[in-house]
């Protein structure tokens, strides 16, 4: 092998080196990774089989409830007290919860849908090592095969062959290859890809503001449906007893608030934090950001520290 | 002769500090003899504090009790103490308004307030919440400064926070301002500040009216919720009633 291919290889690898360790200031690493650890461990209380099915129980419950409420209109304007138009004005946000709920529903049980069929995505995602680790994991390797690369130049210079030191190049090609298979990138990056997709149309603000809005529209509701339109049934001699889910639907509110309340903070609070993450490289390129460049300095320093050859040329034999 | 000159120089320095931290404490001992000052009690207060002492217990920093008068709506206003949530992009003079159906009043927009054990809010107290500061519910416990009031079927509770800058009221000329920053709303296991400006800053301090010969007044703010379920929503409080000048 030429002294002329080793500098080649070595410049290379320096250049790959150098590359590695820059690239998270180019993708903004050091700020962005850190966020998406916030929003993964803020997640992680609502990312469990037993939450989900706990938020669609009442989600159930308060469509029981929104079917009675209709009934419970009905029933109020049979007693001849009021008209159905008067029932309307008088319980105005009653009127809006029975006329919103399909759209509530709907859009609610879309978001419990994505985070239900992303909870393997998510754990996938939580194993991989800490995002705050993240940048660093290109960062060290980087600036251990771009010191290597100087040291190869270096030692080339004084003319002798570095042959240790490019196999020590190869063998931290070869650690840099090995990296996402260790941490098992290539089955869950691409899941964080996938989880990323999926949540993405439902971490954003306009999409938070409307969950707000729903929970204004099911208290004010709920309220009148407990405070007001259910106590004139009953002076009217009607009987709530026949409106069980009204009773189960307000017995169950402040607990639903208590319950989902949290988990809309934790929407509110990481759009932020889950708009960092999607600018970042997609997730399942991430295991190629290491195989790539690991690659180049296995294949260059390891045919770098070939048995030098003969000199074939007066300016091999004496490099300047 | 260079040690010399330095040492010249470190003297005058010296000099120089020792000065300006003797004009410090003149100006400490003015405060000190200002605050310990007592109203009638010529004899003992040097001569330099009188014209600085305010002659009206309404006037200056005001530490004691804002006692709550509950709010009221048999009026064609509501009356007394009260508290209204705006919704996102709305403001506190047109609203929109969240309507708490569980309101005593006719226009629901409104959810009045009542005192709490200790009267109301206390300037120079200590009405931090209580731990845990929620039941098992998720309403909150607080009630030193008001009741907890139920809005939409779970209780709101009020109480300032230690971390932040103690709250401080001053009067000037019966218009009152300050810093209710700590000042924190507990509901549904989410805590919310209400603070006035916000710790950050942002946002105006409370703004209100003090009678100088009864202590009747109003303190009124407006606070922009930040971050958690309520993201964007504005919370305005208007308390009312009487200062009572701690003794």
């Amino acid at each position: 092998m030429s002294v002329r291919v080793q500098r080649w290889a070595a410049v290379a690898t320096l250049v790959v080196g150098t590359g590695l360790a820059i690239a998270p200031l180019a993708f903004q690493m050091f700020e962005r990774a850190p966020l998406g650890g916030d929003m993964i461990d803020d997640f992680q209380p609502y990312m469990t089989r037993l939450k989900i099915d706990t938020f669609r129980g009442y989600m159930a419950d308060i469509d029981a409830a929104v079917t009675e409420a209709a009934d419970l209109k009905d029933a109020t304007v049979e007693q001849g007290d009021v008209t159905a138009a008067d029932y309307d004005t008088s319980y105005v946000s009653i009127t809006k919860l029975v006329a919103d709920w399909n759209t509530i529903d709907a859009d609610m049980g879309d978001l419990l849908d994505r985070m239900d069929n992303n909870m393997g995505n998510y754990r996938a995602v939580a194993a991989l090592p800490s995002f705050d680790l993240f940048p660093w994991f290109f960062v060290m390797p980087g600036v251990i095969v771009a010191g290597l690369s100087i040291a190869v130049l270096v030692r080339g210079r004084k003319g002798a062959h570095p042959r240790g030191l490019l196999l020590v190049l190869a063998a931290m090609g070869l650690g840099i290859v090995a990296a996402p298979a260790i941490f098992q990138m290539f089955t869950r990056a691409p899941k964080g890809g996938e989880m990323i997709d999926s949540f993405r149309p439902m971490m954003t603000r306009q999409r938070v503001q409307n969950v707000q809005g729903y929970f204004v529209t099911l208290g004010g509701g709920e309220g009148q449906l407990r405070v007001g339109a259910g106590q004139a049934f009953v002076d009217g001699g009607g009987d709530l007893a026949d409106f069980p889910a009204l009773a189960t639907f307000s017995a169950e509110w402040p607990t639903i608030v208590g319950e989902f309340n949290p988990m809309i903070a934790t929407m509110s609070d990481n759009v932020d934090n889950f708009q960092a993450v999607d600018a970042m490289p997609s997730f399942p390129l991430f295991p190629w950001f290491f195989v790539i460049p690991g690659v180049l300095v296995a294949g260059l320093a390891g045919a770098a520290a070939r048995r030098p050859s003969p000199p074939t040329s007066p300016s091999e034999a004496h490099p300047s | 002769m260079k040690a010399t000159r330095s040492l010249i120089g470190l003297a005058a320095v010296l000099a120089l500090f020792g000065a300006a931290c003797g004009d410090d404490d003149k100006d400490s001992s003015g405060t000190t003899a200002v605050e310990t000052t007592v109203p009638g009690d010529e004899t003992t207060v040097p001569e330099t504090t009188p014209e600085t002492t305010p002659a009206n217990p309404y006037e200056g920093e005001l530490v004691g009790t804002f006692a709550v008068d509950a709010g009221d709506c048999t009026g064609a206003a509501p009356a007394g103490s009260y508290f209204q949530m705006v919704m996102p992009g709305g403001t506190a003079e047109a609203g929109p308004f969240i309507a708490n159906a569980d309101s005593a009043c006719t226009d629901t927009n409104y959810s009045l307030l009542e005192a709490g054990t200790d009267g109301g809010l206390v300037i120079g107290g200590d009405q931090a919440a209580p731990d845990p500061a929620f039941d098992a519910t998720g309403n909150g416990l607080a009630d030193k400064i008001i009741a907890p009031v139920t809005f939409f079927g779970v209780a709101f509770a009020a109480a300032t926070d230690p971390a932040e800058a103690a709250p401080m009221v001053m009067a000037a000329d019966g218009v009152l301002s300050g810093d209710l920053s700590a000042f924190t709303a507990y509901y549904g296991t989410g805590v919310f500040n209400q603070g006035a400006p916000k710790p950050d800053g942002s946002g105006d301090g409370p703004t209100g009216t003090i009678d100088l010969e009864t202590g009747h007044f109003t303190l009124t703010w407006t606070s922009l919720i930040v971050g958690g379920s309520f993201d964007g929503f504005t919370g305005v409080w208007h308390l009312e009633g009487t200062f009572t000048p701690q003794a």
